[in-house]
């Protein structure tokens, strides 16, 4: 037996996510290859997707009523390897994928059946429904003496086309806290060791600062939420996206379920999805189902920034620099590690009260950590 | 829908002969075709079913890249395609003649092969007559045309046999094509499918005509209006239209009425445009339903062997799917290929960097 991962398949050009309108198997169902599966809604087509192998469903992964980005897991079927299954489809799942610019949208190229959609066969040619190319915002400068024309690389032209959809579409708004990160310093400071001996992670700002943002986004679920149109999806599954920056394009590992996990659990998660990251290690799996992102742009000295949000998600929140500022203290100067930490947000799914909320109890928390606060 | 001979000075009443199958699977009039003949037309018209079926399976696991369904015009594209001899004939499609492509002698792997992305096994084979599937509204016209003209000049006795669209018959290459080949009286048979919608767009809002057929008046060749949801009438029509063709008589406008029942492609959704109902009404008058009742009735299949025609179809198109997925996939410079014959400088230099940039 293998395990095979459903993936939500993209039903039509320039479709980018679908919602899992119903199953028509339940788990433990055994299904044919081709036999009807799931139906899905999407801005374009509602169609039945059938079972892409024959085996026995599982596990559903995303529920009726999720709205699911193109390329992310929606099931696991079990299949016999004697089924006359071809392996390929179900190994190149698996295959390490390149560097992606958003937690939710693998590259599409991780999957033998995607290269079909993007090869250029006389049907998939759209010349009766052209897409429009994406808007640009100058005209093409004329050519200067010693210029080099560097050609889009796939994921820097994935990057680019996201983030154009992002801006184009998602009416951003920006808020700023500043922290006191002194209880987190204390605590960094007296578990580093131990989490270092015991679970082989280094513990950092990064993994107080994703548990911070996971329990905020327990209190405040608006937050983590999908934008569809005529509705807001609000997630159950809080599952955050870790920016990494990698010289070909920023790539975002995502961690499941990040709320049950403790800051060195965290801290393991992080170390392993940053290591396979720049290793170029990740799989599909691993970029995707992100509801949430965290960005440490502070890591390399920035101490504000004004993040693009991931399109599917509602918001991001970005760490500044931790810089040791003078700030009042009961009347008197003291001098304090300090952070600001901000929030990008759609102000369609979001007014700056939820916002301000959600940035406060990122605050609470971090301020609350001290040294004595259990990091296990 | 029944058969409308278009009533103008200009329009051949004579090119229609009364050869209807109804909706009930009984014939009237002559049987215009041969017993080997329905039998190979009831196959291709199931074989066409089955492929939607399989093709839109495939497209929704991503195998496929798009794919328009032909259900609901399987007796207009079998019929027309019929009256050709492959051998002599040449057919030039629009997107949506799978069966007649096939019938034509495009094999079913290279059929696969150009939906499922491995484009260096899709092509046309040598002395295959038939010219790739056009995507772009009406751009196959004037290369049929062409193509007639040059059998006219080089005395080849052969007709040439053209595909377009309801929508099609809006374009400027629609006008300009039959023009030329009113003017030359080139061996051209152009047929019209009338599926009711230009993707989205109902006929009624695609021109203020009565009928497509009519517009043959203007070129000055026959317009003839089939019911193209009846075997038998579209086989007469276009039978008619290629001896013409071939006698030296010129080209022929042949309208066949049909009903487009599924989606445009596998990237539309037809119910935000259109009724439940006419869909329903569409269905219940399948084409291949009525030749399915004439098969049963004439006893040219038995009920067993008319299903195990099915299950053989679906089994040899289960086959042919798998071997193509197993298929290489085009290298990225395949997209030069088979356009120069020697690659102008600045197209060398762009698959040059194609490849460079495809081995990164």
């Amino acid at each position: 037996m293998s395990r095979y991962t459903v993936t939500m398949p993209q039903l039509g050009e320039s479709v980018t996510e679908g919602t899992i309108s119903r199953w028509l198997v339940s788990a433990g169902d055994r299904v044919a290859e081709f036999d009807a599966m799931v139906e899905i809604n999407t801005d374009k087509v509602d169609a039945e997707v059938p079972a892409p192998v024959t085996g026995v469903l599982t596990e559903i992964l995303a529920p009726e009523g999720a709205v699911v980005p193109v390329g992310a897991d929606i099931a696991v079927m079990e299949v016999e390897s004697s089924a006359g299954v071809e392996t390929g489809s179900a190994v190149a799942v698996e295959e390490p994928v390149a560097a992606m610019p958003q937690g939710d949208v693998p590259d599409q190229r991780a999957t033998p059946e995607a290269v079909a959609a993007t090869a250029p066969t006389p049907a998939s040619t759209g010349l009766e429904r052209p897409t429009p190319p994406a808007p640009t915002a100058s005209s093409p400068r004329p050519s200067l003496d010693g210029d080099e024309v560097v050609l889009l690389t796939p994921s820097r032209r994935l990057i680019a086309e996201r983030m154009a959809v992002s801006k184009a579409t998602i009416p951003h708004a920006w808020q700023v806290q500043e922290v006191d990160m002194s209880g987190v310093a204390a605590s960094l400071a007296a578990h580093r060791g131990s989490v270092r001996r015991q679970h082989g992670a280094s513990l950092s700002f990064l993994a107080y600062m994703v548990a911070a943002a996971a329990q905020a986004l327990r209190k405040s679920p608006e937050v983590n939420a999908t934008f569809a149109d005529d509705r807001i999806i609000v997630h159950r599954a809080i599952n955050i996206g870790i920016a990494v920056g990698l010289p070909e394009g920023v790539v975002v590992p995502v961690i499941k379920h990040a709320d049950q996990l403790s800051v060195a659990e965290l801290a393991v998660a992080l170390s392993d999805l940053t290591t396979r990251a720049r290793a170029r290690q990740l799989v599909a799996s691993d970029v995707s189902g992100g509801t949430f992102t965290v960005n440490n742009s502070g890591a390399l000295g920035t101490l504000l920034s004004y993040s693009v949000i991931a399109p599917g998600q509602s918001a991001v929140v970005t760490m500044g620099s931790v810089v040791d500022r003078p700030v009042a203290v009961d009347g008197k100067a003291e001098i304090r590690p300090m952070m600001y930490l901000s929030l990008s947000l759609d102000h369609r799914v979001m007014d700056g009260l939820q916002a301000s909320a959600f940035l406060g109890a990122c605050r609470e928390w971090l301020e609350g950590v001290t040294a004595m606060s259990p990091v296990s | 829908m029944t058969q409308q001979p278009i009533e103008a000075g200009a329009v051949d009443s004579t090119v229609t002969r009364d050869a209807r199958l109804g909706a009930d699977g009984v014939a009237s009039g002559d049987a215009p075709m041969s017993r080997e003949q329905v039998l190979e037309a009831y196959r291709l018209m199931l074989q066409s079913q089955a492929i939607d079926d399989l093709a839109i399976k495939l497209q929704r696991l991503k195998r496929v890249g798009l794919y328009a369904p032909v259900q609901g015009q399987e007796a207009a594209v079998v019929g027309s395609a019929l009256a050709l001899d492959p051998r002599r004939d040449w057919l030039v499609p629009a997107s949506r003649e799978q069966p007649a492509m096939i019938r034509h002698g495009l094999p079913l792997v290279n059929f696969f092969a150009g939906y499922m992305g491995r484009l260096d096994s899709a092509g046309i084979p040598e002395g295959v007559k038939l010219l790739p599937r056009q995507q772009a509204i009406a751009a196959q016209l004037p290369h049929a045309a062409g193509l007639a003209w040059a059998m006219k000049l080089r005395k080849e006795r052969a007709a040439v046999m053209v595909y377009c669209g309801d929508g099609a018959s809006s374009e400027g290459d629609f006008h300009e094509s039959l023009n030329l080949a009113g003017v030359m009286h080139v061996p051209l048979v152009v047929v019209v499918i009338n599926n009711q919608y230009a993707i989205s767009t109902p006929f009624h809002k695609q021109t203020a005509a009565q009928s497509l057929a009519s517009r043959a008046i203007g070129y000055g060749m026959p317009g003839i209006a089939v019911d193209g949801n009846d075997l038998f009438a579209v086989y007469a029509a276009s039978d008619d239209a290629v001896r013409r063709a071939l006698d030296g008589g010129g080209p022929t406008l042949i309208e066949c009425r049909t009903y487009r029942v599924g989606f445009h492609n596998t990237s539309d959704n037809p119910n935000d445009y259109r009724e439940q109902e006419e869909v329903s009404a569409a269905l219940a008058d399948d084409p291949t339903t009525r030749v399915e009742r004439y098969v049963l009735a004439q006893g040219l299949l038995s009920p067993g062997a008319m299903a195990q025609l099915k299950v053989e179809i679906r089994a040899e198109l289960d086959a042919v799917q798998r071997s193509v997925a197993d298929l290489p996939r085009p290298e990225a410079d395949f997209i030069f290929q088979n356009v120069y014959d020697v690659l102008p400088a600045r197209t060398e230099q762009q698959r040059a960097e194609t490849v460079k940039e495809d081995r990164r």
